[in-house]
C-alpha cells in the first residue's frame, strides 16, 4: 500500500543577496495511513516550511513529493485533487478564519471550491462535521469573534475535515490553547484519527505534547532531519546530541533539575550553516571529523540518525 | 519588611464586573513567587497594576499595594515613574515589541541610567557594558551598537533583563519572559535569572502559564482562576499534592507519556474559562469543577490560609489526593 505521503530530498532554497537560505535542505520522509509524525525542532528550522510545501502553499525547488502515490501537479484540477487529500491547521485560530463569515460559511466554504453538493448538501455536511468536532448547531451561526480560542480551532479541525482528507498538518495547532483546552483539542484528533483513520503530520514546539500524539517523531535542525523513528525509542533512547539537548532543556514538572547541562548558544543562520555537520557550533562532543564532513542519516537500533558520534558513548 | 505587599485588590472597568478580585499576595526579597493561571486569569493585569501601566479603562477599585511599605496604587504618575526602574523592573514576554527598534541596545541602556540616574554619557556607557556582561552578552561592547532585530531572540531577552536591571531594583516581575523563545534559549534564561536573583537578593514575581518553568524558578507559588487566588503555598507542596480541584486539573491536563504506548487519554477541564462579566456566583470554578455541589452555586468560597501559608480557596479541597 501507498503511504499517505511520501517525499523524497524534498529541498526549499530561497534565494538571497547573502546566497541561497536553505530553509528545507534535503527532507526524505513517509507518513503511513493512520499514522502521526511528530515533527520538531526550534523556530527557523525549516518544519513549517516543510508543512507548507506539502499542503502546496509553497512549491519546493528541489525532490519530488508524492501524496497517496500521486506527484501532485499545478493545474487547478490537480490542486484540488490534493487539497481533498491533505488539509491544514495552523496555530493561531484568531488569523486563521475569516473574521466576517458565519462559522457555517467558513466549514462549507471547501465543498463551494471543490464544488460538491447542493447547498442544502453542503449545510448538512457542516452540521455532521460541526457535531463531529463537538460544535453544536447554535455554534454554525456564530460569527469567529464570538466564539473561545478552542471553540474556534474546533471550527478549524471541521473545515480541515470536511473535504474528508487522508493527511492532517497540524502546524502547532494546540500551542496558542490554554492546557485545559488544549487537552480537550489533543483528545479530539485521537478520537477523529480513531474513527477516520487521517494520519497527522503533528508539528509543535512543544515536545510533551509531541511525544503523547505521535507514533514516530522526526526532529529537525537546519533544515534537515537529524534523527527519526519510534516515538517513546526516539524519547528514551535519543541518541542524536541536538535531541538529547532538546529534551534535556523541557522544564520538568516533577521535579527541579538545577544541574541539567544547558546548550549554549543560538540556531546559525541557514544561509550560511556551519560546514560539515550544521549541529557541530553548539554540539558537546563534536571532533574535528565533524566540521569535515556532513554525517548522513543512518539506521541505529530502531531509528536513524544523523551523527558521526551518537552511538560511540 | 514585606518588600511587595498586595492587600485585597480589586482591578476592574467600574464597580462591577472586576477583572481582579480579592488579591492578597507577597513578595519577600530573595524570593521567587510563580503567579500561574490561564490566559484571562488576571495574571497580567496584577502585573500592571504594580507598575501603575494598567489600560486607560482599568483602574485599582480596592485594596492597597505596598512596595517596602509605602502606598502605592494612589501615587501620581510622576512619581510612580522614578519608582519604577528604581525600586522595580519588569520583563515582558515578547522583547521585540519590548524593545525600540530604532535605537541601538547601548542607548536604550544608556537612557534609562542617564533619566534614572543622571549619568554622564561615558559613565552611562560604561555601566551598560557591565550590565551586558551581566546578563552574559558574548561580546558585549560590539553589542552595544546592534540595533533588536540584529540579536537573536534570546539575546534581545538578555537585553530587556539589563533594561530591568538597571537602576538595581529590588523587585523584578517577570510577564512570560521565556513563552516566545525555543526550549533551549529558554533553559538559558531561566538559569540566568535564577543566578540574577541570588546575586542581587531580588524579590522576583515571576508570571507564566507553564508549571514546569514555575517547577524550575519559584519558591512559592500562587494559582489564579478567573481573577482570584484558589490555591497558594511551597511550589513543591502545591505541585505534588494540589488541594483545588483546578490546580489538579491543570497539572493531570499536561500530557504524560505516550498515546501510543498506553498512556492515558488526557483528563480535560470541561468548557472554559468565564469572562469577567459571565462570571457565576458562589465558587467561579463550580461549572467546570467535577466535584461541585450546591453549597458551591450558593456560597463564594473564602481563601483559608494555613499556619504553614498553605491556602486553598474550596469548600470540598482534595486531601492527599483523596476525597475529603
Amino acid at each position: 500500500m501507498n503511504p499517505v505521503l511520501r517525499t523524497e530530498a524534498l529541498e526549499l532554497h530561497h534565494a538571497t543577496a547573502r546566497g541561497a537560505l536553505r530553509a528545507v535542505d534535503g527532507i526524505t520522509l513517509e507518513i503511513a495511513k493512520g499514522e502521526t509524525l511528530g515533527l520538531v525542532g526550534e523556530s527557523g528550522c525549516g518544519k513549517s516550511t516543510l508543512a507548507r510545501c506539502i499542503v502546496g502553499i509553497q512549491n519546493p525547488t528541489g525532490g519530488t513529493l508524492s501524496i497517496e502515490g500521486v506527484h501532485p501537479g499545478t493545474s487547478r484540477a490537480t490542486r484540488l485533487e490534493r487539497a481533498r487529500n491533505v488539509q491544514m491547521i495552523f496555530q493561531d485560530p484568531w488569523g486563521a478564519l475569516n473574521p466576517r463569515l458565519s462559522v457555517e460559511r467558513i466549514i462549507t466554504e471547501p465543498l463551494q471550491v471543490a464544488g460538491i453538493g447542493t447547498r442544502a448538501e453542503r449545510r448538512a455536511a457542516a452540521l455532521a462535521i460541526a457535531q463531529k468536532v463537538g460544535l453544536s448547531p447554535y455554534h454554525l451561526e456564530r460569527l469567529p469573534h464570538e466564539l473561545s480560542g478552542g471553540q474556534r480551532q474546533r471550527v478549524s479541525i471541521a473545515r480541515a475535515l470536511v473535504l474528508n482528507p487522508n493527511l492532517l498538518v497540524c502546524d502547532e495547532a494546540v500551542s496558542a490553547l490554554d492546557v485545559s483546552v488544549q487537552a480537550q483539542v489533543l483528545n479530539l484528533l485521537l478520537d477523529l484519527q480513531k474513527e477516520l483513520g487521517l494520519s497527522y503530520l503533528f508539528i509543535s514546539h512543544d515536545l510533551a505534547v509531541v511525544r503523547y500524539i505521535a507514533n514516530r517523531i522526526a526532529v529537525m535542525y537546519l533544515g534537515r532531519i537529524v534523527e527519526i523513528g519510534p516515538a517513546e525509542d526516539v524519547w528514551i533512547h535519543r541518541l542524536h546530541p541536538y535531541t538529547q539537548a532538546l529534551i534535556n532543556a523541557i522544564p520538568d514538572e516533577a521535579a527541579r533539575q538545577d544541574d541539567a547541562p544547558i546548550l549554549e548558544g543560538d540556531v546559525p543562520s541557514p544561509v550560511n550553516p556551519p560546514s560539515g555537520c550544521p549541529f557541530r557550533t553548539r554540539c558537546p562532543i563534536a571532533r574535528t571529523e565533524c566540521a569535515e564532513s556532513r554525517p548522513e542519516l543512518r539506521r541505529v537500533g530502531t531509528h536513524e540518525v544523523a551523527c558521526h558520534f551518537a552511538d560511540a558513548g | 519588611m514585606t518588600l511587595l505587599h498586595i492587600d485585597n485588590l480589586r482591578v476592574g472597568p467600574g464597580r462591577s464586573a472586576p477583572i481582579v478580585e480579592e488579591l492578597t499576595l507577597t513578595v519577600e526579597r530573595g524570593e521567587t513567587v510563580g503567579l500561574v493561571g490561564e490566559s484571562g486569569c488576571g495574571k497580567s493585569l496584577t502585573a500592571l497594576s504594580i507598575m501603575g501601566l494598567l489600560p486607560e479603562n482599568l483602574r485599582v477599585r480596592q485594596g492597597r499595594i505596598l512596595l517596602e511599605g509605602q502606598e502605592i496604587q494612589s501615587l501620581p504618575q510622576r512619581k510612580l515613574r522614578h519608582l519604577r526602574g528604581e525600586k522595580m523592573g519588569m520583563i515582558f514576554q515578547e522583547p521585540l515589541t519590548a524593545l525600540n527598534p530604532v535605537m541601538t541596545v547601548g542607548s536604550q541602556i544608556t537612557e534609562v541610567l542617564r533619566t534614572h540616574r543622571g549619568l554622564s554619557a561615558n559613565a552611562a556607557r560604561a555601566r551598560a557594558l557591565e550590565l551586558l556582561t551581566l546578563v552574559k552578552i558574548p561580546d558585549a561592547e560590539a553589542r552595544l551598537n546592534d540595533y533588536p532585530h540584529q540579536m537573536s531572540g534570546g539575546m534581545r531577552q538578555r537585553v530587556v533583563i539589563a533594561i530591568a536591571l538597571a537602576c538595581s531594583p529590588s523587585l523584578l516581575i517577570a510577564d512570560e519572559p521565556t513563552t516566545a523563545l525555543d526550549v533551549t534559549v529558554q533553559a538559558q534564561i531561566l538559569r540566568l535569572l535564577k543566578q540574577l536573583q541570588q546575586e542581587e537578593n531580588l524579590g522576583l514575581l515571576f508570571i507564566t502559564h507553564d508549571l514546569g518553568v514555575v517547577r524550575q524558578v519559584a519558591d512559592r507559588i500562587v494559582v489564579m482562576y478567573a481573577g482570584s487566588v484558589v490555591e497558594e503555598g511551597r511550589v513543591d507542596a502545591v505541585l505534588d499534592a494540589p488541594r483545588h480541584p483546578y490546580t489538579a486539573g491543570l497539572i493531570a491536563a499536561r500530557p504524560q507519556g505516550s498515546f501510543a504506548a498506553g498512556a492515558p487519554r488526557l483528563a480535560d477541564i470541561a468548557g472554559s474559562v468565564p469572562a469577567p462579566e459571565a462570571r457565576p456566583d458562589g465558587c467561579v470554578f463550580r461549572a467546570r469543577c467535577p466535584r461541585a455541589q450546591s453549597r458551591c452555586e450558593a456560597e463564594r468560597p473564602a481563601l483559608v490560609r494555613a499556619p504553614t501559608g498553605r491556602a486553598t480557596r474550596c469548600h470540598f479541597p482534595l486531601t492527599e489526593g483523596v476525597p475529603a
